[in-house]
């Protein structure tokens, strides 16, 4: 009786088995086609010198010895920091006191939270081609207002993105414009996951709201404070688009990130695309060591 | 006593929320409200007055007409529309299927590939893989043709869209499954006839995510398709940076709104369906 019941039963599985790998076959395909055979491939071009255009010569560890003389990937790593910590820093902070200040059920509420996601859904070369115009020194929108308030004189306008000292702060300015309602969102869906309960038993305890914000707002939020910083700060070391679009790493490389650069020596004109891929590896290894480090910070939090 | 602190604290809050909403709503709405006007402005409405949101003289379009026909904003639309559609299409059916396997097929080898996908999500590949995939579709002579950034798009796509759609599909009933093999379905059957209707939401939420990332992409287009006839609307708008550096920039702000009024629109009417789709993946986690 029970052996036909026991086939029945492994053939079963068996055609699960098949039908499963049927279905996954084409993504596994495709993946290892176009991730798996290219990522491991990163690694013997970043050890030869390549063109573009003919076969790659081996030169062995060259890249990386250059990548570690080379004063333009420090510099540029820093820019990336500098833009990281900035925008990261206030965009998160920003995001959460907003989302704070929404999750409570006033009139227009819905309003607010659907204007400050509004620039998260338009392209970053439209956002920084507008904020060029913002920022222009003879007829932005900034200068003119300042012109016209006789802050300025025209005679001798602030060049905001084109100052040395200003550019990177402009990027940043710009860079939080779009992203913070991104985290606005994040927030508020994290808020509505903490228990009411916990806000009733302090509000019989008679704590104050600051009270309540900081011993079970802040506590419950920190997993998810952790998931915003995840993405602000893959986002950050990055950064492309938007700077490539408003300074375009100008001036004297005062927003130069690592993205500009990598593409500037391969794609832009150099054609040092071994060299290139040795700097997104290293990159990438800068990447994956913050990311397992919040993500194994968020697994012990949940524990 | 304790009343009157309280009166005072809740003062206080509304004067704070309320700057803050102000204060962030004008700060994001303005730059956008002086886009759209400045694009209905005519040269000389520009020159006189440059901060101001009225259009002096009346609308003038003008500027449309440039950007859409001189500029060639249209031919850059369709062609991202194009692009967008057909990776969309690859997109929804590789990680649809997959994440069915994933979700309802017992084989082994599965919770491999669960954490696969997990970790592709989270950790960006696509800088140090640039080179290399550049390389072998070189080697494959797509280089400036639609297919490179269609096939690397999907590509890119998969590992959020697979990991957004099988959880969804983990919330769907397993009987649902038993029943229908009972009643003789076979698994396509059950995959596109029971499964797919109801998967709606999910796959709504994997589209507008998909959607906004492959219409504003700029990398991608920038590094394989090099002619006019192919460049995409990001890339258009870039054109507008070099060649009309000294043109008035009402002219550029036109092409600005061709990009971004229709998905805005779009966005007002489905907010909360963007908004869930845009930070689905980020919220899931």
């Amino acid at each position: 009786m029970t052996k036909p019941a026991a086939k029945r039963r492994y053939s079963k599985t068996r055609a699960d088995a098949l039908a499963g790998y049927g279905l996954v076959l084409p993504t596994l395909f495709l993946f290892l086609f176009l991730t798996v055979y290219p990522f491991f491939n990163a690694f013997y071009i970043s050890l030869t010198q390549w063109d573009g255009f003919t076969e790659p010569i081996f030169v062995g560890l060259k890249n990386f010895r250059n990548l570690f003389a080379d004063k333009m990937v420090w510099q540029t790593l820093q820019n990336n920091l500098v833009f990281m910590v900035f925008t990261c820093t206030i965009k998160v902070t920003l995001g959460f006191i907003i989302a704070m200040f929404l999750k409570e059920k006033f009139f227009g509420n819905t309003f607010f939270r659907a204007i400050f996601f509004m620039p998260v859904i338009m392209s970053f070369v439209a956002i920084g081609l507008l904020w060029n115009y913002i920022f222009n020194p003879n007829y932005g929108l900034i200068n003119s207002v300042l012109f016209a308030l006789g802050i300025m004189s025209p005679q001798n306008p602030i060049t905001w993105t084109g100052d040395p000292n200003l550019a990177m702060m402009c990027v940043i300015i710009v860079d939080i414009w779009r992203w913070t309602g991104y985290h606005v969102v994040l927030f508020m869906a994290g808020l509505s996951t903490i228990p009411s309960e916990l806000y009733e038993a302090a509000m019989v305890d008679g704590a104050s709201d600051w009270n309540k914000t900081r011993y079970i707002t802040i506590p419950q939020m920190r997993g998810m404070i952790l998931t915003n910083l995840i993405f602000c700060l893959t986002g950050a070391l990055s950064v492309f688009d938007l700077i490539y679009t408003m300074t375009g790493g100008g001036p004297y490389n005062k927003t130069k990130v690592i993205a500009i650069y990598t593409y500037e020596i391969s794609f832009g004109s150099k054609n040092q695309f071994g060299y290139a891929t040795s700097i997104n590896i290293l990159l990438f290894f800068i990447i994956l060591i913050i990311t397992t480090f919040l993500i194994r910070a968020m697994n012990k939090m949940k524990d | 006593m304790f009343k009157a602190d309280r009166l005072r604290f809740s003062t206080l809050y509304l004067v704070i929320r309320w700057t803050l909403m102000i204060v962030g709503a004008v700060v994001i709405l303005y730059p956008l409200l002086w886009m759209v006007m400045c694009s209905l402005k005519t040269d000389e409405a520009i020159r006189m007055n440059m901060y101001s949101l009225i259009p002096i003289g009346g609308p003038d379009f003008s500027n449309y007409k440039f950007a859409w026909g001189t500029a060639n904003m249209w031919k850059y639309g369709i062609n991202s529309f194009k692009v967008t559609i057909i990776s969309l299409f690859f997109i929804i059916l590789l990680a649809y299927l997959t994440s069915y396997a994933l979700a309802r097929v017992r084989f082994p080898g599965r919770n491999f590939l669960l954490t696969l996908f997990v970790t592709l999500m989270l950790v960006p590949l696509g800088q140090v893989t640039m080179i290399p995939q550049y390389k072998l579709i070189s080697g494959l002579g797509l280089i400036n043709t639609h297919p490179s950034v269609i096939l690397l798009y999907i590509n890119a796509g998969i590992p959020i869209s697979v990991f957004l759609l099988t959880s969804f599909l983990e919330t769907i009933p397993r009987e649902l499954d038993e029943s229908a093999f009972i009643d003789g379905a076979n698994r396509l059957r059950i995959i596109f006839q029971i499964y797919l209707p109801l998967s709606v939401p999910g796959l709504a939420t994997v589209i507008i995510f998909q959607f906004m990332n492959i219409w504003n992409d700029f990398f991608t287009p920038l590094i394989y398709l090099q002619t006019p006839e192919v460049r995409t609307i990001t890339l258009g708008l870039q054109n507008f940076r070099h060649l009309h550096g000294q043109v008035e920039y009402n002219r550029l702000f036109a092409a600005l709104c061709i990009a971004s009024v229709p998905i805005i629109t779009v966005y007002l009417a489905f907010q909360n369906l963007f908004i869930s789709g845009i930070t689905a993946g980020s919220v899931k986690m």
